[in-house]
């Protein structure tokens, strides 16, 4: 048997495609490994590729073995509990709607589900190194669509405007357009990760340019919308896939100079962004600083451990859905709202520890990547929602429990990316992802 | 001598993860040592050795990195991590055990 039908008969067992290649390779340099030892005691050459594959055994075996020990893995539970808490904020969102004006509970938040998962089944089987195969195009593609259809949404606005008489549809597209800056920055972290992971191997100089662009086109589209939490939420997505850059060895830099060069300008940019708004709340006359935690934590003081409390506020009704778990909390209890905390948190976290199980860096990095955006989202709207933060003039949400087709879609693909990476955990080579950087010699 | 396979089933992994304990190796290398340092009693089958090396790596006990040999040829490297020692470690005692337990009933004697 020739070498090239062993492998063929090899591969034609093993059914993750995405390993074909690497095993290629690797089967045919055991073999000229071998030929070669035969030829060195003396057998002749032309007989030497097929004597060493004797010795290799029999394909189907090897095969059905390397199938086996392949086989992708379903993140099933990850899929699952992504399902039952889409779900569970819809029929929350139901049930709270008599009471409370703002939740708009109804056949929307149903309609919304299947696209979520859909979002989520059609990313799963897509390959995620996409990402890393255009990576600059397609992060500058996507940057440009979002501020196409930021300025087409606050064009058709100010259209309006002019007419007369339109002040709901103003509303609609003022939240569109912040909606856009928001699932837009989310859905924007594994071009970020592309990005990022074709810079490898860049000095000082790269690792600036690629702070740059990760940082400013995203704070521009926020800025424009405007949208506080897309700011500062974008803001933390860059630092993060940077910090996970430096920290696996992407740029040839000294890792505290980068980590100064991060750091440094993003704890003035939160002063900044805290200041901005404490001088905002202080220009409110009825209101004042810290109105809005005021009234949360007089909600949250009011309630019982089980069932209605004390909810004279008006806030309620007058928040947005940014205040969903404040409500649960206000209805239904303060265990109800503990509950509803720890479903909101438990699924970014599971995903944060599976992310580390992931082998490839430029995988690892992308499932990190979205395990930080739903736990930011998370920590967001938990604080939020006790008092601790601000929501309101901004766009927070409770990752896959708020309502709408935007978050159901925008949570969807980014589960469907993390699966895809999970499920090619063990699979994924880093010279599929390589960019032709030549490997290290070995002595 | 030939030696029964069921013998060796079960402890393949162990005496891979033995010599990636020592230093990274590829495939070939892995096969050719064992080969040499057991005077040819463990003649291992690449298609063997693969799908084994490759589980190992699912679980987690060996990494690998690809890097080019000086004659050129493309090899795919594997080292143990701390999982596959501690796992490595945890084998060698169950063998102990195991190969102690079994010599005593070869060696005979009596029961107390």
């Amino acid at each position: 048997m020739k070498k090239e039908e062993y492998i063929k008969a090899v591969l034609e067992q093993v059914r993750c495609s995405a390993v074909h290649e690497p095993l290629k390779k690797e089967l045919e340099a055991h073999i000229d490994d071998q030929a070669e030892a035969f030829i060195a005691v003396g057998l002749p050459e032309e007989n030497a590729e097929e004597e060493a594959v004797k010795t290799m055994g029999d394909p189907i075996e090897t095969g059905v073995g390397l199938d086996a020990a392949h086989r992708p893995r379903v993140p099933g539970t990850v899929f699952a509990a992504a399902a039952v808490l889409m779900l569970l904020g819809a029929v929350m969102r139901y049930m709270l709607a008599p009471y409370f004006e703002f939740v708009e509970g109804g056949i929307g938040d149903i309609a919304a589900l299947p696209l979520g998962i859909g979002a989520a089944v059609l990313f799963y089987f897509l390959d995620y190194t996409a990402f890393a195969r255009f990576p600059k195009t397609a992060y500058v593609a996507f940057v440009i669509l979002m501020g196409v259809g930021m300025f087409g949404v606050i064009n058709i606005t100010d259209i309006l405007n002019r007419g007369d008489g339109t002040v709901i549809q103003i509303t609609g597209l003022r939240e569109t357009a912040r909606q856009i800056a928001f699932y837009g920055s989310m859905l924007l972290v594994p071009f970020m990760c592309g990005f990022a992971f074709s810079m490898r191997g860049k000095g000082f100089g790269g690792f600036v340019l690629t702070c740059l662009a990760l940082v400013v086109p995203p704070a521009f589209i926020a800025l424009y919308a405007p949208c506080v939490s897309a700011l500062v939420l974008s803001g933390i997505y860059a630092l993060a896939v940077m910090t996970i850059a430096v920290k696996n060895g992407f740029f040839k830099v000294r890792k505290r100079a980068a980590h100064l060069f991060m750091y440094i300008p993003a704890l003035l940019a939160a002063a900044g962004v805290t200041a901005l708004k404490i001088w905002r709340d202080s220009r409110n006359e009825h209101m004042g600083v810290g109105w809005e935690q005021d009234y949360v934590r007089g909600i949250i003081s009011g309630a019982k451990l089980f069932g209605r409390g004390n909810v004279e506020s008006e806030f309620l009704t007058n928040a947005n859905d940014a205040h969903l778990l404040t409500a649960v909390i206000a209805q239904c209890g303060l265990a109800a709202g503990a509950l509803t905390a720890l479903a909101v948190t438990a699924l970014p976290i599971a995903m944060l520890i599976m992310s580390g199980r992931v082998q490839n860096s430029f995988g690892r990095l992308t499932a990190f990547s979205i395990g930080i955006v739903f736990m930011l989202q998370a920590v967001w709207f938990l604080s939020a929602n006790i008092g601790v933060t601000t929501a309101l003039e901004s766009y927070v949400t409770a990752p896959f429990m708020s309502g709408g087709g935007f978050n159901a879609i925008a949570c969807g693909i980014l589960v469907g990316i993390f699966a895809s990476v999970y499920r090619r955990k063990d699979l994924m080579p880093e010279r599929k992802l390589d960019t032709g950087r030549p490997a290290k010699k070995v002595t | 001598m030939k030696i029964d396979k069921s013998l060796m089933a079960g402890s393949t992994g162990m005496l891979i993860l033995q010599l990636l304990e020592e230093k990274e190796m590829y495939g070939y290398e892995m096969i050719d040592t064992l080969e040499k340092r057991s005077d040819s009693t463990f003649s291992l089958k690449a298609g063997t050795l693969y799908p084994l090396l490759h589980s190992l790596e699912k679980a987690g006990y060996v990494s690998s990195r690809e890097a080019e040999s000086e004659n050129g040829r493309m090899r795919k490297y594997y080292a143990i991590t701390d999982e596959g020692a501690g796992f490595l470690a945890e084998k060698r005692n169950e063998w102990n055990v195991f190969s102690g337990a079994v010599n005593k009933v070869l060696e005979g004697g009596s029961c107390v």
